[in-house]
């Protein structure tokens, strides 16, 4: 049984790897179409800004760059989620980064109403070097 | 073929006991049941006790619960150990050629003096119908009190009876029923945090402690220091008393959310749930999570109901032995068995009943 309140960074990263579909190729190339209403760009049309990042993640991102001043961080993958429906994926063919240039940051807010609830998610991908 | 012994006694609905088959050679085993039982004790108790929990066993694996749209976070469920089967009493000694008789007692959770007055009934048609027979009183919980006081009402029956061994009887009564009222408190408390799965738990305990039968034989209660007064152990008889020092019930068990569950994939959907399993912090095992209030309720002290050191007859010339079981265990106990059949002359190895005995009865 592992514990669930304890992470293991290096095997969280591997197993991204595992779970890792790339979604460019499976929406564009395979026989699977694009869920409805999905902004799919590759990486050289649409880059990902870090003006786009949003707020607490963008601290979170400081943070680290805070602590790892001797790192270059560029963002390489991008997904936004609302309400369970992917709205946003920035991506092209390549590969997720070797293990040791991988990082990966995301958050999941909600806003709940009795008309209506929200909640989305935001997944980055970057490359340290 | 199995004996149907009637007998008269007013209040009784089914005034009849059934001895079953076995070796002539052999004691008839006499099962006395304890407060708020019947005739299951001895046959199926978990009917009575749903308390066979696996709290021994390691945990089960991680579980994969799919990929989702959503994260997974927090707690999935609680609940408590697995069941397992278990072998009654009437199993054991069956397999090993003895006759047994059990009965469902008047009032199983009245005052005693009914049930002792039964049994009294029972006893005497049981004489009658085998009159060359010996017989073994084996008694649980408030049975071994009941044994007592018709063994002291009715001395002359001792030449009938070759052993009394009780299994986890309060004979110095139980500090429990004296504080019932602070045990309630405690699983109360405990339930306002964690919900119905501590009444599952608990929620016989906190029945039993305040039952007349469990109040009667609150420590220095006038019913024990009559019982007491002028005991004595019979010639002939011998006595075997067991105790459980286990308050380790079952834990209580919660599967969360693995930290991976949380954490988005580059995959459609995004999440993997995989749900693990812990003990809940805190609170389990159960029992041992209410204060120690009493040694009944004491890890190393007590089997939840009463206290090790309170299961000694209150009299010389006796054997105790305590396991670490608690009293519920004390009606399927595998290792309990083997050491009442090990008292009955039979010949145990490596913890299994490998047949019969030693001649001891022969």
């Amino acid at each position: 049984m592992q514990s669930p309140f304890k992470s293991d960074p290096r095997g969280l990263v591997q197993q991204f790897r595992k779970n890792y579909v790339n979604l460019f190729n499976l929406w564009t190339k395979g026989n699977r179409p694009a869920p409805k209403g999905l902004q799919l760009h590759r990486l050289a049309e649409r880059p990902i800004r870090e003006s786009e990042i949003p707020a607490g993640l963008k601290q979170l991102l400081a943070d680290y760059r805070a602590a790892h001043p001797d790192e270059e961080i560029s963002l390489v993958k991008h997904m936004r989620i609302v309400n369970g429906t992917p709205e946003l994926v920035v991506e092209d063919e390549s590969d997720l980064p070797a293990d040791q240039e991988f990082l990966s940051f995301s958050q999941t807010l909600t806003l709940n109403t009795v008309e209506s609830s929200q909640v989305i998610t935001e997944l980055f991908i970057g490359r340290r070097a | 073929m199995p004996t149907t012994v009637s007998y008269t006694f007013p209040g009784q609905l089914q005034p009849s006991v059934i001895v079953s088959d076995g070796d002539a050679v052999l004691p008839i085993v006499v099962f006395l049941h304890g407060t708020g039982g019947n005739v299951n004790d001895m046959s199926n108790p978990v009917q009575n006790w749903p308390l066979n929990y696996d709290h021994v066993s390691p945990l089960p694996p991680d579980r994969d619960e799919g990929w989702s749209l959503y994260p997974g976070v927090g707690v999935w469920s609680f609940n408590l150990d697995d069941q397992v089967p278990v072998t009654s009493w009437n199993d054991a000694l069956q397999s090993q050629q003895f006759r047994t008789v059990s009965y469902s007692q008047v009032q199983p959770t009245g005052l005693l003096q009914q049930p002792v007055e039964e049994f009294r009934a029972i006893f005497e048609a049981l004489s009658a119908t085998f009159p060359d027979d010996q017989f073994v009183l084996l008694a649980h919980s408030r049975g071994g009190l009941l044994a007592r006081q018709f063994l002291k009402d009715n001395e002359k029956a001792a030449g009938r009876i070759s052993f009394l061994i009780t299994l986890h009887s309060p004979h110095e009564g139980s500090n429990l029923a004296n504080v019932a009222n602070d045990v309630d408190g405690a699983i109360t408390s405990l339930s306002s945090i964690f919900g119905s799965i501590v009444n599952t738990a608990l929620g016989w305990l906190e029945s039993m402690v305040n039952l007349p039968a469990y109040q009667e034989l609150a420590t220095g209660s006038a019913f024990l220091r009559q019982l007491q007064a002028g005991e004595r152990p019979l010639p002939g008889l011998q006595y075997f008393s067991f105790g459980g020092t286990s308050v380790e019930l079952t834990r209580i068990l919660s599967w969360v959310y693995t930290l991976d569950s949380a954490i988005p994939q580059w995959h459609w959907p995004p999440f993997h749930h995989v749900i693990t399993v812990i003990e809940v912090p805190g609170i389990s095992p159960v029992l041992n999570s209410l204060p120690p209030i009493t040694p009944e309720i004491t890890e190393g002290q007590g089997d939840i109901l009463t206290a090790n050191a309170n299961c000694h007859f209150p009299f010389g010339g006796t054997v105790h032995q305590s396991n670490a079981i608690d009293h519920a265990e004390a009606l399927w106990n595998t290792d309990l068995q083997v050491q009442v059949l090990q008292i009955l002359g039979i010949n145990v190895s490596g913890g299994t009943i490998t047949g019969n005995g030693n001649g001891f009865w022969m």
